[in-house]
């Protein structure tokens, strides 16, 4: 075998190496040095064939009125958001503000607009944080959905940049 | 007698092309006449290396235990997946991503030995297997770090890190494996409204494969399959209304483009015929065959109204790069056909867009999508008429089937969706008997003549 062709078959070899440790790291890094918040989570139910059984999480912040938005702009999907964040008096953190700039103060998490499939008239956003799916055994999932059935809350890691990891969910003990 | 043989050659010097079974016949028959002492085995050789053969079958039998490995390959990897999405909570997540990671290393690392010792294959075989065990890595590390807003990027990562091994061996297997991994995160992304930039990157590599590498139809195929499938949906996020773009979001023009790579396709297929390599003739016969199930395809569903009255009340809104791409294709098409000496038929397939084009943009009128529906429904029962002769004349089974499929199928489409009223359609299958009965006394003719001669 020629020595280049070698040589770029262990490069391949590095390159999925640190391909994994940098998922690794950039998956890992909110949880290290983030900040913890927590949110009030509302569970679905699916599951992935590749991906094994999950709790899918919907928060309040998930759907944005299309008001909030300066007028006459259509968001494309993809489109990167910044949602300001305030804690009220139970600790939960709940929507503040919206903008398209990062703010230079406060909490936020940085979303991005999902697809809703329709062309036409819409009158909110659906938007993404990278915390929607919550990853459990089966019977877990199953008994995460009877223990959220009324609403759940999920504590969240955010780093400087907004954006975050989901650490766990629990029962909304209020409800 | 209809000959058997999947292709035929238009000049006496020039090898025929045979279907992959045929040419395990063909060495076994060539065995054979070496045993009875009909020729000698240096004969024997060069016929089979005359179609691209190999006499002691050698080939085939490793091609069969290299497809059952990998096979084999390809359910361990399931296997792992399927474990993963058990999520065993058991296992600390720290030594499930830690083994994951170093049980992929560490194949990979094995099939590296294993090249380096000679053994291509099996060096092949690990390397799809360790592929399969760095994408479950991917898995995992999203499913313990609960990741979820953008799930394209593992897949694209995934296929990503097997297309530098499919590059580096050469092999049309791991080729496949990063091409259809770049498929599916090309259509996750396509369906979320973004468009995948880097999928020509995979494209390209697969044709760096199939050109350096051994003959692959598969992978010729995933190839086609997916420069279409680039080019179209390119074109579809060139020509979205909004800002947004979404998944069959096609317009009239992508019609025009599609029937212009076919023929730029078909044109292909005759340059490649034209070629000595056996390997190349094969190519040339895979793409006509599906340039031509595609014209069928295309004039089957043309034979009905409802797509000529679309096609008229379209917006053609795009008209200048639906022209623009059309023209680049067609004078790609041209150029190919032109290097195989074919350029007449290709130039008149090119006309034949080019009018039927035209004929709708200046119409625009739906009542006439009658005539045009009629017009298509002509030409379907004039190809099937062309398939039969020339199937007959050269000896190509798959073409006279295909002819009297056509034929058939459009006759009966016909007798249930009549077109105007009964005595119409009644008129149009008279004209249609006439068609064929002509065809069949021209052929009996030609024999005679040919007989006389």
């Amino acid at each position: 075998m020629k020595r280049k062709i070698l040589l770029g078959l262990a490069a391949a070899i590095g390159f999925q190496f640190l391909t994994l440790i940098g998922m690794y790291l950039s998956a890992q890094m909110p949880l290290w040095t983030g900040e913890a918040i927590r949110l009030e989570a509302i569970p679905v139910d699916p599951r992935s064939l590749f991906r094994g059984n999950y709790a899918r999480l919907e928060y309040e912040i998930s759907h944005l009125d299309i008001a909030l938005f300066p007028a006459g702009k259509r968001l494309r999907e993809g489109e990167v958001i910044y949602v300001a964040l305030t804690a009220d008096r139970r600790g939960i953190y709940r929507f503040a503000g919206v903008s398209l700039k990062k703010p230079q103060q406060g909490r936020f998490l940085r979303g991005r607009i999902a697809g809703s499939g329709f062309r036409g008239a819409i009158s909110s956003y659906r938007v993404r944080y990278g915390i929607e799916a919550y990853f459990a055994p089966k019977e877990k999932a199953l008994g995460l959905e009877t223990d959220l059935r009324k609403g759940g809350i999920a504590e969240v890691m955010v780093s400087k940049s907004g954006r975050a990891r989901l650490k766990h969910v629990s029962a909304n003990p209020a409800k | 007698m209809v000959r058997i043989w999947s292709g035929a050659s238009s000049n006496p010097g020039e090898p025929m092309r045979l279907i992959r079974l045929l040419k395990n016949d063909l060495a076994r028959e060539a065995k054979a006449w070496v045993e009875e002492g009909l020729i000698s085995e240096a004969q024997a050789a060069r016929i089979c290396d005359r179609y691209g053969v190999d006499l002691h079958q050698d080939g085939s039998r490793s091609l069969g235990y290299r497809v059952l490995v990998g096979l084999g390959y390809l359910f361990i990897g399931l296997a792992m997946i399927t474990l993963l999405g058990a999520n065993w909570d058991e296992i600390p997540r720290a030594l499930r991503m830690w083994g994951l990671i170093l049980l992929t290393v560490s194949t990979q690392v094995i099939a590296l030995r294993h090249c380096l010792s000679g053994k291509h294959n099996a060096g092949v075989g690990l390397f799809l297997l360790g592929n399969f065990f760095y994408g479950a890595s991917i898995i995992l590390i999203a499913q313990i770090y609960h990741l979820g807003e953008h799930m394209p990027d593992g897949v694209f990562w995934w296929a990503l890190g097997c297309l530098p091994f499919a590059v580096m061996t050469k092999s049309p297997w791991l080729a496949l494996q990063a091409n259809t991994l770049a498929l599916i995160w090309f259509f996750i992304e396509i369906s979320l409204g973004y468009y995948p930039g880097l999928f020509p990157l995979f494209v390209l590599s697969s044709v760096y494969v199939l050109w350096k590498g051994p003959r692959s139809v598969l992978l010729l195929l995933a190839v086609l399959v997916s420069s279409g499938l680039w080019l179209e949906y390119s074109l579809a996020v060139l020509w979205r209304e909004d800002d947004q773009f979404f998944l069959f979001d096609f317009h009239a023009e992508h019609l025009v483009v599609a029937v212009a790579l076919f023929i730029l396709l078909f044109a292909t297929a005759q340059r490649l015929a034209s070629l000595p390599s056996s390997a190349a003739r094969d190519y040339a016969a895979i793409i006509s065959v599906w340039s031509l199930r595609f014209a069928l395809l295309l004039l089957l569903v043309l034979s009905f109204s409802g797509p000529w009255k679309d096609l008229l009340d379209a917006d053609w809104k795009h008209l200048p790069s639906m022209w623009g791409v059309t023209a680049l294709l067609g004078g790609g098409a041209l150029w190919l056909a032109e290097k195989a000496g074919r350029t007449s038929s290709v130039a008149a397939l090119l006309v034949a867009l080019l009018l039927a084009v035209s004929a709708v943009l200046l119409s625009r009128d739906q009542t006439h999508a009658v005539y045009y529906q009629v017009a298509a429904n002509f030409c379907l029962i004039a190809t099937g008429i062309w398939l039969v002769v020339r199937g007959i004349h050269s000896g190509i089974s798959h073409y006279f089937f295909l002819g009297v499929l056509s034929i058939l199928v459009t006759a009966l489409l016909r007798y249930f969706d009549l077109i105007g009223d009964y005595v119409g359609g009644a008129v149009m299958f008279i004209v249609f008997a006439a068609l064929l009965l002509g065809a069949a006394k021209y052929w009996k003719y030609q024999q005679s003549r040919e007989r006389l001669l």
